[in-house]
């Protein structure tokens, strides 16, 4: 579904993805852990099209992204859950919602039925409706930027430290609806600073460290790992 | 019947992907942990991170036989000693022994990778599998027994040698599938008719050899005197042990495991890759070895790909049964002699038995090479005539296949000596 192949991307003079060699197939769960300012975030934005490619290819459905400006990679199927919710506050849940569905261009009653969806994804949101999205908690906030990136219908779903600032028992109700969404025949990538969690429900993972990807493997293989737990799982392997 | 179709049988475009990424990994890890490749990229002015492609692999370096032993026994491994839970060491038969190393996740993966070689031969949980290889330092015993474990068989770790136990164990224990070298089948094979057992009493259904080169010559031997199918698997300690490559039931060639390891085939003196189909030495790239990555490790093994897509299904590529070891390589009157070539012709020959021995001598400054040809006891009391004719025969044979003459001696059925373990087909008398 999505294969990325010697990506170099970066702001200015600095290259902040050093050749990255990735790929999701469909129906996977695929996490992406590393520390912070490893680029994590980058490569989520340098694939969404919110950075610009120095080298490299992209390839979606076996297109390719380079190209591509970032709302017709949306239309194309592959939509950001960005880190920290960034909901619009001053709209209700419904309309943000709906701004989320944009560019499909659907009329009335696809929306409806694409907001019934998601309302059955997340039962809170249906309460919520006509609140305004800066009124909710930061764990029902999570929930509308989920169910806003996947009211545009995306086969490819990418979240971006989605158990940021959020209490434990919200995390696991957020990790939930991710199992849930694959369940449903979602493909989700998903960069994660708790990558004991992540790893937990997912198929496959890549370490990212200072740009580069120095492990890959399956998720229970990287748990398993000697070097990925001292370095990210904070588990201390007795000297 | 796949053990993880999804993988056995994966587009080469995803497979080509997969192999970029495990590469691109492998190259970090080794140059960050493995002195010796440090080392050598650092020579070459090669910089593992600028690796971009599958075809660029030419550009990185060999790993030699000669490499491990001077890095014996840790020097390759590519993580501290606590992570490692488990040491095979090679036999030492060809000098100073070399060492291996495995992680859990290491053992992990070998279990599926030989489940995965069980499961394609036609084994299932339902099966009895008498492991007859050596536990021990030797890899075969274990990596074949952790993968019969994994697909549920029950495994009875006989270990090797002790032919009548053997034997008695086949029979009560009521075996399905026989495991051991090609060679040692027949010795089991041989005394059974020997001791007048019935072998279509035997519950034996399979057998999946490896270890040391055999031919088809063998494969029909066996068949015929254990009423099994028998199934051919490649792999090496330096690399991982059993799991490398097997046959699936087409029984036309081994499937190599090509997400976990690229293989190239190159020419043993120049070291350029050899047109798709040629005979070549096989090199062997580890892709998700944690304990002991190698790059381009030579095997020394003789082989040729065979580029035609397999009826089983698995789009893994397959290899040519092996064909020989490149140090087997028999210089005669300056031309290259492959002991397995002489196999092969006498397989053609009627009353000639798969058991030979080839001896080389030099009189003279000229070398002589004598080959020593087991045939049917029918032929053996036979008239001179016959005998004559055959030995013609064979020569006529040999010298059109081979590009050299050889002497013929015919001698009679079971006077070679067996062996139980590799067989030692070369006598080289020559001093050089």
């Amino acid at each position: 579904m999505l294969r990325v192949r010697n990506l170099e991307a970066g702001y200015g003079k600095l290259r902040v993805l050093k050749r990255i060699s990735m790929h999701v197939d469909p129906g996977e769960i695929v996490t992406i852990i590393g520390a912070n300012g490893a680029g994590k975030t980058t490569l989520l934005h340098t694939i969404a099209g919110l950075v610009g490619i120095t080298s490299g290819e992209i390839l979606f459905k076996e297109k390719n992204l380079r190209t591509l400006s970032a709302e017709k990679t949306v239309a194309m199927g592959c939509s950001l859950v960005p880190e920290g919710r960034q909901v619009f506050a001053t709209m209700t849940v419904r309309d943000n919602l709906i701004l989320g569905g944009y560019v499909r261009k659907m009329d009335r009653t696809t929306t409806d039925r694409e907001l019934s969806r998601i309302y059955e994804l997340f039962p809170v949101l249906k309460k919520r409706e006509t609140q305004l999205a800066g009124t909710l908690s930061g764990g029902e906030q999570q929930m509308l930027a989920m169910g806003r990136a996947l009211m545009a219908g995306p086969s490819l779903v990418m979240m971006d430290e989605p158990s940021t600032g959020l209490a434990p028992l919200i995390v696991r109700d957020i990790f939930q609806v991710i199992i849930r969404l694959r369940e449903a025949g979602s493909t989700v990538l998903l960069i994660e600073q708790n990558a004991n969690a992540a790893l937990k429900i997912a198929d496959r993972g890549y370490v990212l460290e200072t740009g580069k990807i120095i492990v890959q493997g399956p998720a229970e293989d990287l748990l398993a790992n000697k070097d990925v737990q001292r370095a990210y799982l904070g588990r201390d392997v007795a000297e | 019947m796949y053990w993880e179709e999804k993988k056995e049988c994966m587009t080469r475009e995803d497979l080509e992907q997969l192999q970029l990424e495990r590469l691109q990994s492998t190259l970090f890890r080794v140059a960050t942990h493995v002195p010796f490749y440090r080392n050598r990229f650092k020579e070459m002015k090669l910089n593992p991170d600028g690796f971009k492609s599958l075809e660029e692999l030419q550009k990185l370096p060999f790993t030699t036989k000669d490499d491990l032993r001077r890095n014996y026994p840790y020097g390759m491994f590519a993580v501290p000693l606590r992570e490692v839970v488990r040491v095979h060491s090679s036999s030492g038969t060809t000098g100073t022994a070399t060492v291996v190393g495995y992680t859990s996740n290491d053992i992990k993966n070998w279990s599926h990778l030989v489940a995965r070689i069980l499961t394609a031969a036609g084994l299932t949980n339902d099966d009895v599998v008498q492991i007859a290889f050596g536990y021990g330092l030797f890899t075969g015993g274990f990596g074949l027994h952790y993968g019969a474990e994994r697909i549920g068989a029950s495994v009875i770790p006989i270990s090797s040698g002790n032919t009548k136990r053997q034997i008695q164990i086949m029979q009560d224990f009521k075996t399905t599938a026989l495991v051991c070298t090609p060679s040692y089948a027949l010795v089991l094979a041989d005394t059974m008719l020997d001791m007048g057992i019935n072998i279509n009493a035997l519950s034996l259904k399979f057998g999946l050899f490896g270890a040391e080169p055999w031919s088809e010559a063998m494969r029909q031997e066996i068949h015929n005197k254990l009423r099994i199918t028998a199934t051919d698997n490649y792999g090496l300690s330096e690399i991982m042990g059993p799991g490398v490559a097997g046959e699936c039931r087409e029984c036309n060639g081994l499937h190599m495991n090509e997400d976990h390891f690229l293989m190239e085939i190159i020419h043993p003196e120049t070291l350029e890759p050899v047109a798709p189909g040629e005979v070549g030495e096989l090199v062997i790239t580890t892709l998700t070895k944690e304990a002991f990555p190698v790059i381009r490790y030579r095997t020394r093994d003789l082989t040729r790909m065979l580029p035609e897509p397999c009826p089983c299904g698995r789009t893994f590529s397959r290899i040519h049964r092996i064909l020989g070891r490149t140090d087997d390589m028999l210089i005669i009157k300056g031309v290259n002699v492959f002991p397995l070539q002489i196999e092969n012709v006498l397989f053609e020959i009627e009353g000639t038995e798969p058991h030979y021995q080839i001896i080389v001598e030099r009189e003279d400054h000229q070398d002589r090479a004598t080959v020593l040809v087991e045939v049917t006891e029918s032929i053996f009391f036979d008239e001179m005539k016959k005998q004559r004719q055959m030995v013609d025969l064979i020569k006529k044979r040999l010298s059109s296949e081979l590009g050299v003459s050889m002497e013929i001696k015919l001698v009679e059925e079971k006077s070679l000596q067996r062996f139980e373990g590799k067989s030692q087909r070369v006598v080289d008398k020559r001093k050089l």
